[in-house]
């Protein structure tokens, strides 16, 4: 065979080979783009059902809460009405007999202090987060949020006589604290991270306006705008749901003692 | 050359020029198209996706209090429609609501911290809600200050001249300037959270303040008062149940 001919040989052999590579290759990507192509389409459909569940978690969300204020409202007239039939006459609590009146108006006075009173109406809502682009070191702590200035807030609402308060949809009740933990902090036994989102409700409209007022002036809240932190507080339609660490509640209750006699020395410790 | 190694040459080569022609063909493909993106790089559906699971267990839990909340209503109902008083499980319900409330006496081990300050000198009302914060934070059961009761509405404000004296529950608690902070909780407990709070301890006293704590077996908290403007409001607010 002459050299001519083994090039072209050669050359034809290589051309053959790289088209056919050129072929093969098309028809497994053709396949594995089908494959792909449903699987976009199995991501496009699971998608939009994300979004459809998302949304309807959402509206089902609102319809409970909403349920719960319902039931507990007509839970607490309930036990009002009952207490209020003549069957019951008084109350007897720790051998002490206090009138039927006095027993119901610190039934509805223990519904609002203990949290289990939920509540719908005006409010004011404040948001507090960490001044952006910040490195968190010791010499950036003022453009953190700490527990102090989440105190400061709650403080300022309920001085001025809100009816009732929740951080990050937590309940504020006679035994809650604020505990910083990292950029969390844990509210109740709760851990919510930032931005964190204070809400408070007042009689009426008034006396919400009041306390925006009187917020917006008080010095540390200025402070705390100087040193960067992101602050909005707005006045809004509030929902503050009841209070529902059952395990809470029932180990302060295993906790404190009832005074039947108040003893006038106290034991010390040896 | 051998036949063999011609036949090496023409098979390496032909897995070459195949492996090129796959190149090629995905390249091109990859111009045509633009990029692909999948569920994994969609950083919002991955965050709706934790939102969803967080809102389905809240859901959960939110039919479960509301159905115990049906439960408790159809027994009052039932009991008043019967005119059967078994009030024993409606005391008990009551008493504890008082009592979580800060409504009752309560007796138990704890401690009593006392600041005593002077005029130009003492503890102003954001410290001392810090302070009762972080015996809450260790664990306290019961707090009160000068006698208040610290209930879940218990303002603690300064006023006067440069907010020297504090109202608790709407009653001024600092007539002479020394504050008697009681705390129920284990003795563990509040040994803990006072050496978190020696540094503002330490402050207290270099600012001519004296602290002290003493620790009790067993020592009472009063109840929230009901003349006091705290318990009053709370009554007000609740008037249209």
């Amino acid at each position: 065979m002459s050299v001519k001919e083994n090039r072209f040989r050669h050359a034809s052999f290589v051309s053959t080979i790289f088209l056919l590579g050129l072929l093969f290759s098309a028809v497994i990507y053709l396949q594995l783009a089908k494959i792909i192509g449903e699987s976009r389409h199995k991501f496009q459909l699971s998608r939009e059902n994300l979004i459809e569940s998302y949304y309807r978690e959402v509206k089902r969300n609102d319809e409970l809460e909403k349920s719960l204020l319902d039931t507990q409202h007509a839970r607490e007239q309930a036990f009002l009405d009952f207490w209020q039939s003549n069957r019951a006459k008084g109350m007897k609590i720790y051998d002490r007999d206090i009138s039927r009146e006095d027993a119901l108006n610190r039934y509805r006075v223990a519904m609002n202090l203990s949290g289990r009173r939920a509540y719908e109406g005006a409010g004011i809502r404040v948001e507090l987060d960490d001044a952006p682009n910040i490195s968190y070191s010791q010499e950036q702590r003022d453009k953190i949020v700490h527990d102090e200035q989440l105190l400061f807030v709650v403080n300022s609402l309920i001085n001025s006589n809100c009816l009732a308060v929740s951080i990050n949809g937590e309940r504020w009740t006679s035994l809650s604290k604020i505990v910083c933990n990292g950029p969390s902090i844990r509210i109740n036994r709760e851990l919510k991270p930032a931005p964190f989102l204070i809400e408070a409700i007042f009689e009426d409209e008034e006396h919400a306006k009041e306390c925006f007022e009187r917020l917006n002036h008080e010095d540390e809240w200025i402070k705390m705008k100087d040193n960067g932190l992101n602050l909005a507080i707005e006045l809004a339609q509030i929902r503050i749901l009841p209070f529902q660490d059952q395990a809470m509640i029932q180990e302060n209750l295993k906790f404190l003692g009832s005074v039947d006699d108040y003893i006038d020395d106290e034991q010390t410790t040896s | 050359m051998s036949s063999t190694r011609r036949l090496g040459e023409k098979l390496g080569l032909a897995l070459l020029l195949f492996v090129l022609g796959f190149l090629l063909a995905i390249q091109l493909k990859a111009s045509a198209n633009g990029r692909i993106s999948y569920l994994g790089d969609d950083l919002a559906l991955r965050k709706m996706k934790e939102e969803l699971d967080g809102l389905r267990v809240k859901n959960a839990e939110l039919l479960e209090e509301i159905n115990e909340e049906k439960r408790y209503l159809s027994k009052l109902l039932e009991a008043k429609e019967n005119n059967e008083v078994n009030d024993a499980k409606l005391r008990s319900d009551y008493e504890n609501a008082l009592t979580y409330a800060g409504l009752t006496d309560v007796k138990g081990p704890g401690a009593i911290v006392i600041i005593r300050g002077n005029r130009d000198q003492s503890i102003k009302a954001a410290s001392l809600s810090l302070l009762i914060n972080e015996f809450k934070a260790g664990g306290a059961q019961a707090m009160a200050v000068n006698g208040e009761r610290i209930v879940a509405l218990s303002e603690i404000r300064g006023t006067g001249a440069d907010d020297q004296s504090i109202v608790v529950n709407g009653t001024q608690v600092s007539p002479n300037y020394t504050y008697e902070v009681r705390i129920i909780d284990r003795q563990e407990n509040i040994e803990n959270v006072w050496r978190v709070l020696q540094p503002m301890v330490d402050e207290f006293r270099a600012n001519g303040m004296t602290v002290s704590i003493q620790y009790y077996q067993t020592i009472q908290i009063p109840a929230l008062s009901t003349d006091s403007p705290a318990y009053r409001n709370a009554l007000l607010q609740s008037q249209d149940s």
